[in-house]
């Protein structure tokens, strides 16, 4: 049953680098499935790496602190790229603290025109960390 | 960040249906049959009639999963499994797939991004934990391996 294990091994391989502006936090509260969720508009921001240059002109945060100390993060960016093309980029992840990993890690996909010059973006899975401490979130392609 | 292995998991296919949505676009329903898992400090077994794949199809065979289905580890506690992915490949590769073919799996593009859910205890630290899934399509059923992003 180990000749059928044929199938690629994975790895990371570092894409893209995002800076990402945010306006003030609305906050809802507690909620009555557990946790206290909030919600962040991305205001601006910087989404460069692999020649393509773009600027965020879009998104949100929705996040779920749950009673666990961990927190849950939706997120979504638009981007718009220096030739006009834009992307989707739409996921899910977890922040965490000492002792467990310190920052923000994301799996993110992205959605494009398919005709456009940015269409590569969707045919991919991203995994994407940011360090606690760190201006920039550091986006790596799924191998 | 880095990679480490988590476990494999191979599962049985059960029924499946197709719903042609729009445009040649189907959502596919593959309801998960019988299957184990392992890695270091966890085994178990997939909970049979739990859920299934629901994959987005596009007119040329790539598309885009939505799973979930439930793990029992051996020692009885059970763990939601719900996951996204993304399936690209040249054309002809994926009529082979989809018409149940042996197909060399480097020759196409498959992985997962799964998320757990599982009780305060020995798994709790699947709750914040990042996997990243690389499937295999085999005539008799999936060959799923995940490493977790530490």
């Amino acid at each position: 049953m180990t000749d059928d294990l044929t199938a690629p091994v994975p790895g990371l391989a570092p894409a893209f680098a995002m800076r990402i502006e945010r306006g003030e936090p609305v906050r809802v509260g507690a909620i009555a499935t557990g946790g206290r969720r909030s919600h962040v508009s991305v205001t601006g921001g910087s989404f460069t790496g692999e020649g393509l240059s773009g600027t965020l002109t879009g998104g949100s945060e929705t996040l779920l602190e749950r009673t666990d100390g961990v927190t849950m993060i939706e997120v979504v960016y638009y981007i718009t790229f220096s030739d006009g093309a834009v992307a989707r980029c739409f996921g899910t992840g977890y922040r965490t603290a000492p002792p467990h990993f310190g920052g923000t890690r994301l799996s993110l996909l992205f959605e494009a025109a398919e005709t456009g010059s940015v269409a590569a973006l969707a045919t991919r899975a991203f995994m994407a960390e940011q360090v606690d401490g760190d201006a920039l979130v550091s986006i790596n392609r799924i191998i | 960040m880095q990679l480490v292995f988590a476990l494999e998991m191979r599962i049985s296919l059960g029924p499946r249906v197709h719903i042609p949505v729009a445009d040649g676009y189907t959502r596919g329903a593959v309801l998960i049959g019988q299957g184990e898992f392992s890695g270091p400090g966890l085994s178990g077994h997939v909970v049979p009639g739990s859920g299934g794949d629901f994959p987005m199809v596009r007119p040329d065979g790539s598309g885009r999963f939505e799973s979930q289905y439930l793990l029992e580890t051996d020692d009885g506690v059970p763990i939601f499994k719900r996951s996204t992915g993304v399936r690209h490949a040249p054309p002809d590769v994926v009529q082979a797939l989809l018409a149940g073919e042996q197909v060399d799996p480097q020759s196409y593009y498959m992985r997962m991004t799964p998320r757990f859910e599982a009780p305060a205890g020995p798994y709790d630290w699947m709750n914040r934990t990042l996997f990243v899934g690389v499937g295999q399509r085999n005539p008799a059923g999936s060959i799923f391996r995940f490493w977790k992003v530490v």
